[in-house]
């Protein structure tokens, strides 16, 4: 309400103004069954709903309102079921979430060379994020990269066993949350300025580090992204990313921390397109480097926290690629190939004490997935994948099948 | 040999007649009203991507108003036709242009790319699908168009980009000029079905019957069928 006044000033130019709406929308609709190690952040299935299922994943409804010619307003209403779980008809419907994870307001320079974007926008690190449709992207899964979770908390930085093993601390459960990456969409300032080349820079002041899922008004954080994006020829094109900021969250728990906007992340990334005739390659490398308060756990059968107010540094690195070809012979189909890799650094000499030679599981994934434009409104897809986490053997436990369907226009 | 010189005569005559019939000079003309239009909606536009920013065509066979495409149709007689020569379609500025391509069935549409990026154009109509790939700058290929009917052709690097190849089994057919006018020339005597296209407006249809070497006008209001 207390914002309802700006509205007042701007009713006026909207009646003034051109004003025109487009929207579009979407459906998925999925057959599924995961491994009986599934997890939302790898395969995005709920683990004890990990038996065969078919329902609906996430429905859209994404707006453009055209004010004047300059100004645009962007909006997208997402409908997505809960963190992978099973959602039913009826009671289970409250297993979706309804999100709004764009909304801004846009200006555009007249000859389209500047633009300035205000509120929620799409995260402008990596490439990744600019696929954000369904129908955008080749897989269905999300590269590790962009959902795999690490063993850092947002509430108490980094502490013994967290990740798979969850830790219970003054009755909050802590899970190691913060992604590699995976925010997606951030809220902040962001400014694009397209040079007389065509190379292209977007810089974004935001209210958190690139790995913050929510929370994004939390006064706490901070974050500044660089995308710098180039394209040598017609066929390659590159992306260079730096992204900073801090994403500690305020709890319980982080109040027994005295110095709690402490923890920061800084990304690196390079992102790469490659595409001629039938074929396209696409990759990113991302490198990971989070410095973090630590937190160690007293007693064994009711242990509580016990705040290490010392920072240390850990590191990651990610890297994917996927291969993708559409075949002439069977127009609108294509098949494709990702290879997903994750690798961490040693930890501080303090941690290593408790933990392996890694601060956190290396994994291996390959997915293979297949394509078909049933309609130009009907997209169907088939993905398998199969994953390798600290070398472990290759088993059923760690595999994914999911078939979409996804309607749209 | 003289007994045969009666019979060639009539029979030449009669496929003068025949002839003269389906050559006939029949004019039909007229100007069709469309109502202002936006931009077609498509695939993703709402939603487009922030690394390549939306482009916008002034070119006039962007614009509605050009992409009203008549054709009539012989309903008493066979006429015959040819491919259509020098059928391009081309991609600029991320737009197709035209954005409506009127051709005969049997013909082959050059697709071209005229923008400083790749390229894809690819048609999803049951019948007519087809995928032509990525293409660099200045390439041209050659899409024969086998089925008759309405083939929308998309780009898949950029979704918003819709174009239309109206693929017709007749000879006779016209754009309408820039103040929406037609006139069409040389029809043979006859009954036509009269076709109007737009991709944005629902099709007009209507009969029309021409002899004798006649002009018919006929206009057409379409601003209340959108």
């Amino acid at each position: 309400m207390k914002y309802s006044f700006l509205l007042f000033f701007l009713l006026p130019y909207l009646a003034l103004s051109q004003v025109q709406l487009e929207w579009n929308a979407n459906i998925d609709t999925e057959l599924s069954r995961g491994g009986s190690d599934s997890h939302y952040f790898y395969n995005e299935i709920f683990r004890p709903d990990s038996s065969w299922r078919v329902d609906v994943p996430e429905m859209n409804l994404l707006a453009k309102l055209h004010i004047g010619a300059q100004w645009t307003f962007n909006a997208r209403l997402q409908f997505i079921r809960e963190q992978g779980r099973r959602p039913g008809i009826g009671k289970d419907l409250d297993r979706y979430e309804l999100l709004i994870p764009l909304l801004n307001i846009e200006w555009e320079h007249p000859k389209e060379r500047y633009k300035v974007t205000l509120g929620r926008f799409i995260h402008p690190f990596g490439s990744f994020n600019q696929r954000q449709l369904s129908t955008q992207r080749t897989f269905i899964g999300l590269p590790l990269a962009y959902s795999y979770f690490v063993n850092i908390s947002n509430q108490v930085g980094f502490m013994e066993d967290m990740g798979e093993a969850f830790v219970r601390v003054n009755d909050l459960v802590l899970w190691g949350a913060p992604m590699l990456y995976g925010g997606g969409y951030t809220t902040g300032a962001k400014a694009k300025w397209v040079q007389k080349n065509g190379n292209s820079w977007d810089l974004a002041l935001t209210t958190g580090a690139a790995n913050l899922q929510e929370a994004f008004g939390n006064t706490l954080n901070w974050g500044a992204v660089v995308h710098y994006h180039t394209q040598p020829n017609y066929a390659w094109e590159l992306g260079y990313s730096i992204s900073i900021g801090s994403f500690m969250e305020t709890s319980d728990a982080v109040a027994a921390l005295t110095q709690p906007n402490r923890a920061t992340q800084t990304l690196v990334g390079v992102d790469f397109q490659w595409g001629s005739g039938f074929w396209e390659i696409r990759g990113e490398l991302i490198g990971a480097h989070y410095r973090v308060p630590y937190s160690t756990l007293q007693g064994d059968s009711t242990r509580t926290l016990q705040a290490v107010n010392e920072r240390h540094t850990f590191l990651s690195l990610s890297a994917y690629t996927d291969v993708k070809y559409e075949s002439p012979f069977l127009s609108g189909s294509f098949i494709a190939y990702r290879i997903d890799g994750l690798w961490f650094g040693s930890p501080p000499a303090e941690v290593a004490a408790f933990q392996n030679t890694y601060w956190d599981d290396r994994v291996l994934r390959h997915s293979l997935g297949i394509g078909y434009k049933i309609l130009p409104y009907l997209l169907a897809r088939l993905s398998v994948s199969t994953q390798s986490v600290d070398r472990r053997p290759w088993d059923r436990t760690q595999r994914t099948f999911r078939l979409m369907v996804t309607g749209h226009f | 040999m003289h007994k045969f010189i009666p019979i060639i005569f009539f029979s030449s005559l009669f496929f003068s007649i025949l002839v003269s019939a389906q050559t006939g000079n029949n004019t039909f003309k007229g100007h069709i009203k469309i109502p202002v239009l936006k931009e077609p909606i498509t695939r993703g536009k709402g939603y487009n991507k922030d690394r390549t920013p939306i482009m916008h065509s002034d070119d006039p066979m962007a614009a509605p108003p050009r992409n009203v495409i008549v054709s009539v149709h012989p309903l008493s007689f066979d006429a015959a036709y040819e491919p259509t020569t020098d059928a391009f379609m081309t991609q600029k500025e991320q737009t197709f242009l035209p954005l409506v391509l009127p051709v005969t069935k049997g013909s082959t549409v050059y697709l071209l790319n005229e923008d400083q990026f790749f390229h894809n154009v690819f048609s999803l109509t049951p019948k007519a699908r087809f995928n032509i790939g990525r293409r660099p700058p200045g390439n041209s290929y050659p899409q024969k168009i086998k089925k008759s009917g309405v083939i929308r052709l998309g780009c898949d690097i950029h979704t918003h980009m819709a174009g239309f190849i109206l693929s017709l089994e007749t000879p006779y057919f016209q754009r309408v000029d820039v103040n929406g006018n037609f006139q069409l020339q040389q029809l043979p005597d006859g009954r036509y079905r009269v076709e109007i296209y737009h991709p944005q407006l629902k099709k007009v249809t209507a009969t029309i019957e021409l002899k004798g070497g006649q002009t018919l006008t006929k206009n057409f209001d379409l601003s209340t069928r959108a």
